[in-house]
Formats: C-alpha cells, sequence, structure tokens
C-alpha cells in the first residue's frame, strides 16, 4: 500500500473515537471489532482519496455507517436473543442506576433497525445537524428527520423508562 | 437524569481500542490481489475451455471440504482456504452450492460449491451473499438494495424486487419452490416499516403473490404447497403472549385461516413452555417443527432455552410426536463479560432431505451442524469446522 506510515498515522490517532462509534453502532465487542476492521480494510483500499479528500474524517464516518447497515442486513438473528442477560455488578446504588440505563439502552438500541440505530448515533452522540447526518447516510434531509422521529419514538416505546430524558434530548431539534 | 448524548457517551465508553489496523492492511492487500488477478484468471479458464482441458484449481479446493459425512452435500469438515478464492464472477456457473461461511476477520463471505470448489462473494458494494436455496441451485444475493437470485448451475440472474426494507427475512419451503420475503423482525415490529410480504414460485421464475401484512406479524415458514405460516408478535416488546397463540395461515388462493395451537399445550410437561418465536420453528413438508422450552437458574439470572422437539400437524395443530434432544446445559459467563450464559445447546437451522440440520453450539465454543434424524432423533455430526475462525455456517434453505 502506498504511504503506509501516513495510514497508520491518520488511524492511531481516530481509533479510539472509531471504536466508540463502532460499538455503539454494533453493540458488542466482537462485532464492532469486525466493524472496526472491515471499515479500515476499505479505508486502506481508498486511502488515496481518503487522503485527498476536503474531510478525510466524513469519508471514513460514511464508511463506517455503511458497513454497519450493509453488515446488519447480512445477519439476521442478532436481536432475537431469547436468554436473560446476566446483570453487571454494580458497586454503589448510583452506578447501579447507571448500570440499569446503559443496560436499557443497549437492549432498545439492539431491537432498532441499522438506519435508525445510525440515525441516533449520528444526531445524539456524534452530533451532526440532518444535513451533515444525511450525507452520511446518502439519503435526503427530510428522510434523517423522518428516521430520528421513528427511531427516537421507538426508542420511547422500547424503554419506557427513559421517556423523559429523550423527551429532554429532542426538545430542540437542530 | 443525564441526557441521551450522555447516556449514549456512557455505553461508547465501554468500547475497547480495536486495533486492527494491521489485520485490515493485510485484508486489504488480499482484495487489492484479488481485484488485479479476477480478470486473468477468468482469461485462462476460458483458454483452458476453449482448449479443452480442465485443470482443477487445486488452491480453491479444501482436502477435507471434500469427504462427505451423512448428508452427502454438506463436507465433512469445512476448511478455510490458504489463499483467498477467487470471486464468483456475475454470470458464473459453478454447480450446486453446498454451504455459505465466512471467516473471522475477513469481511467476505465463501461460497462453498458441491464439487469442493470455494469463491469469494464480496462484501458491501459488491453483491452480498445472503442464502442458497434447499436444492443448491440458487444462490440469493442482495445487490446494491436490490434482491438477486443467481443460478449457480447456468449463471442466469433473476431480480425479485427493487425495494426491500433495511432487515429482511427469508424462508424456503423444504422442496425448494417457494420462497417468502418478509420484513425482519426490527421491521415488523416498526409501525412505519416496510410490511410487505412477497410469494415468490421459483419453478415459474417470479413472485405470484404479494400482500401487506399488519404491524408486528411475522412470517414463520412456507410449506410446499405454498401455505404460508405467520405469528402475531405484537408491536411493543413486553406484550403478553402466552406461548401457544394461534398461527396464521395465509395462501394466494385459499382464504386465510388460522392454526390454533391450544391442542399442544396438552402435550407439554411441567415447567415446560411453547414459545413461537422466530427462528425456532421450521416447516417440513405438511408439518412444523417447534421446540419446548424449559427456565434454568443461571447464577443471578434465569435463562429460557429450547430443549425438546414437537412435531406439529400444520392441518390440524395437533403435536404428533416429541422427539427429546439432550438438556441443554448453561453455566454462568465467566467474570466481567456481561454477556449471555456459556450454553450446550442446539437451535434449529433447516430442513434437508436426509433429516433436520440443528447447530450445536457447545461448552468450549465450537460449533457444529448435526443431523436429526425424522423420525428417531438420533443425532449425528454433520459438518465441523476445522478452526473457530470459521463462522456463521449457512447450508442449503437457511433462512433469517
Amino acid at each position: 500500500m502506498e504511504d503506509r506510515d501516513g495510514f497508520q498515522e491518520f488511524v492511531r490517532a481516530r481509533l479510539m473515537s472509531l471504536s466508540r462509534v463502532a460499538y455503539l453502532l454494533a453493540g458488542d465487542h466482537n462485532a464492532a471489532e469486525d466493524l472496526v476492521q472491515s471499515t479500515l480494510m476499505k479505508v486502506a483500499l481508498r486511502w488515496h482519496q481518503v487522503r485527498e479528500a476536503a474531510d478525510p474524517d466524513a469519508y471514513v464516518r460514511r464508511i463506517l455507517y455503511n458497513e454497519r447497515i450493509s453488515a446488519w442486513r447480512r445477519r439476521g438473528r442478532g436481536a432475537e436473543v431469547l436468554t436473560d442477560t446476566p446483570p453487571e455488578r454494580p458497586s454503589t446504588v448510583d452506578e447501579a442506576e447507571a448500570v440499569a440505563r446503559r443496560l436499557m439502552l443497549r437492549r432498545a438500541l439492539a431491537r432498532l433497525t441499522a438506519r435508525q440505530r445510525a440515525t441516533i448515533v449520528l444526531r445524539f452522540f456524534e452530533d451532526l445537524s440532518p444535513a451533515e447526518a444525511a450525507e452520511v447516510l446518502g439519503c435526503s434531509v427530510n428522510a434523517v428527520k423522518s428516521q430520528t422521529h421513528h427511531a427516537v419514538g421507538r426508542l420511547r416505546a422500547l424503554a419506557p423508562e427513559l421517556a423523559e430524558l429523550l423527551e429532554r434530548s429532542t426538545e430542540v431539534p437542530r | 437524569m443525564s441526557d441521551l448524548r450522555e447516556l449514549l457517551s456512557d455505553v461508547a465508553e465501554q468500547a475497547r481500542r480495536y486495533d486492527v489496523t494491521d489485520r485490515a492492511v493485510r485484508a486489504a492487500r488480499r482484495r487489492a490481489r484479488a481485484r488485479r488477478y479476477a480478470p486473468v484468471a477468468a482469461l485462462a479458464v476460458v483458454a483452458l475451455v476453449v482448449g479443452g482441458v480442465w485443470i482443477p484449481l487445486a488452491s480453491t479446493r479444501t482436502g477435507d471440504s471434500m469427504v462427505a459425512g451423512p448428508v452427502p452435500w454438506l463436507p465433512e469438515v469445512v476448511a478455510a482456504p490458504a489463499q483467498a478464492p477467487p470471486v464468483l464472477g456475475a454470470n458464473q456457473r459453478v454447480g450446486l452450492g453446498s454451504l455459505l461461511y465466512r471467516v473471522r476477520g475477513r469481511p467476505d463471505t465463501i461460497l462453498l460449491a458441491q464439487n469442493g470448489r470455494q469463491y469469494t462473494i464480496p462484501d458491501a458494494g459488491d453483491p452480498v451473499a445472503l442464502a442458497l436455496s434447499p436444492d443448491g441451485r440458487w444462490l440469493l444475493l442482495d445487490v446494491d438494495h436490490r434482491l438477486l437470485m443467481q443460478d449457480l448451475r447456468d449463471g442466469g440472474r433473476r431480480e425479485l424486487s427493487t425495494t426491500v426494507p433495511d432487515r429482511i427475512s427469508w424462508r424456503w419451503s423444504s422442496d425448494g419452490r417457494w420462497l417468502v420475503l418478509a420484513p425482519a423482525l426490527a421491521e415488523t415490529t416498526a409501525p412505519a416499516g416496510d410490511h410487505t410480504l412477497r410469494l415468490i414460485d421459483l419453478t415459474a421464475g417470479g413472485p405470484v403473490w404479494s400482500r401487506t401484512l399488519p404491524p408486528g406479524t411475522f412470517v414463520l415458514g412456507v410449506s410446499g404447497s405454498g401455505e404460508i405460516f405467520t405469528v402475531y408478535l405484537g408491536t411493543e416488546p413486553d406484550a403478553p403472549r402466552t406461548g401457544v397463540e394461534s398461527l396464521g395461515v395465509l395462501h394466494p388462493s385459499r382464504a386465510a385461516r388460522t392454526l390454533p395451537l391450544r391442542r399442544i399445550a396438552g402435550v407439554l410437561r411441567p415447567g415446560e413452555q411453547l414459545n413461537v418465536t422466530p427462528g425456532q420453528v421450521l416447516v417440513d413438508g405438511s408439518h412444523a417443527i417447534m421446540r419446548t422450552w424449559i427456565a434454568q437458574a443461571v447464577g443471578d439470572v434465569t435463562a429460557v432455552s429450547a430443549d425438546d422437539v414437537l412435531v406439529v400437524d400444520t392441518g390440524s395443530g395437533a403435536a404428533q410426536r416429541r422427539i427429546e434432544l439432550p438438556d441443554p446445559v448453561l453455566r454462568a459467563a465467566p467474570r466481567g463479560r456481561p454477556a449471555d450464559p456459556v450454553t450446550d445447546a442446539r437451535d434449529l437451522l433447516v430442513t434437508a432431505p436426509e433429516g433436520v440440520l440443528l447447530l450445536h453450539h457447545r461448552l468450549d465454543g465450537t460449533v457444529d451442524l448435526e443431523l436429526m434424524d425424522r423420525e428417531t432423533g438420533e443425532l449425528r455430526l454433520a459438518t465441523r469446522r476445522a478452526d473457530d475462525r470459521i463462522e456463521d455456517l449457512r447450508p442449503r434453505g437457511y433462512a433469517s
């Protein structure tokens, strides 16, 4: 690969943030690791275009999100787990509440479609505007707004305990 | 309470640093090589055929994969090829397919043909391989969000639909005549999702019937006579369920009917439940194969796992016989792993002429394909993985 050092340096500076987004999108460590790897493989294959792009981070982000949506479509059985999940073991009451909220959110996110989940992560974790999110997902701004509306509504239905938090988070649309 | 961004950040903090840069670079090199040499390989094959000479491409075969077990069309062992197999061409003839699988860390799917040859089906942006038909003739592909079938015998392609939901499910009849396309679970329960069901006659070559399903309705399977079995799961995740809800039965030329499962409740043993859920029911000719479920305490949680098999008549809804499988064995996950309990258990996978194929998950993490005799319930090892890099085994007739 041409300019391998440049590629390595680029990835090193962004690996942790890519890993975090991958984990949010994929929901578990193995799938997140696979997602990071397939994304980086595509970045390596197109390194020349990525390096020359006006916004290389946006380019990589597009690859990451599209990889996740494609992987989701390939694998059908992921969300239909029927066994209970052993709880994480909190040490204090506050921590217990935080753990419970995290679990609720993870479970609810796992029931969203790939695009809905990607929309939630882009809008509320990466803090992108609808226009920016639309560019990443390759769809219209209206489609992002409608996906956001459906995704938040679905989260509210799946995790009623988070309703108040969701209300507050979506009060002021950008 | 913190806002959604903070909570998402909390979840994101659980991520590790997935340092797979070197693996990604190696995979990119392999991919670039495959792309570079694919036209050369195609020309070489043409030259050999024109010259009347056939030389087996040894590097694309794995020796073990040529030895069949109790299922003649499946290899006894699936082993990852030493080199990436050649890319499957858009109109390539390869004979009948046996199995799709993936190698951990590689993004592509590999098609193993019945003659032992293997082919790479590239990842997103190119065709995404979904499944093989029960007779091994058709490969179901997603090409840029369009569903296509490639005839592996003559290389021809047919388009099945121009738009598909984000997550789609498909079911084959066990004789390979019918294919049903329907929304997957997440799409089914989304009120605004695409709820279209399409029935495709593979002998006639196209869709013969479609209809819109009510939200919350999931397709379980299709019989050889074209009857489509559905279950209403509701649109809310916590909707109360008895486990013996009636099934819906749809047919292109007959009135819809319901198939009550109340009579099955009588054959359940104390502590057992019936749980008609996606992936846990197979339609096998004029029978449905269902699982009984048992609850077991594992550490601090109670896990509900599939246990025995019930063979149910799809005309009357009566359980005709029970096939006793070994009880599932569960152990708490190792400390620090917020995962499901470690399980020795079997999942229904597909029906085949030779019997029912199950996926056997063992406590040590290995996963095998087992063949269950329809009458006696005898279990035999059908296909094992050469190592744990082999994953996502999808034999003929795989549904999702």
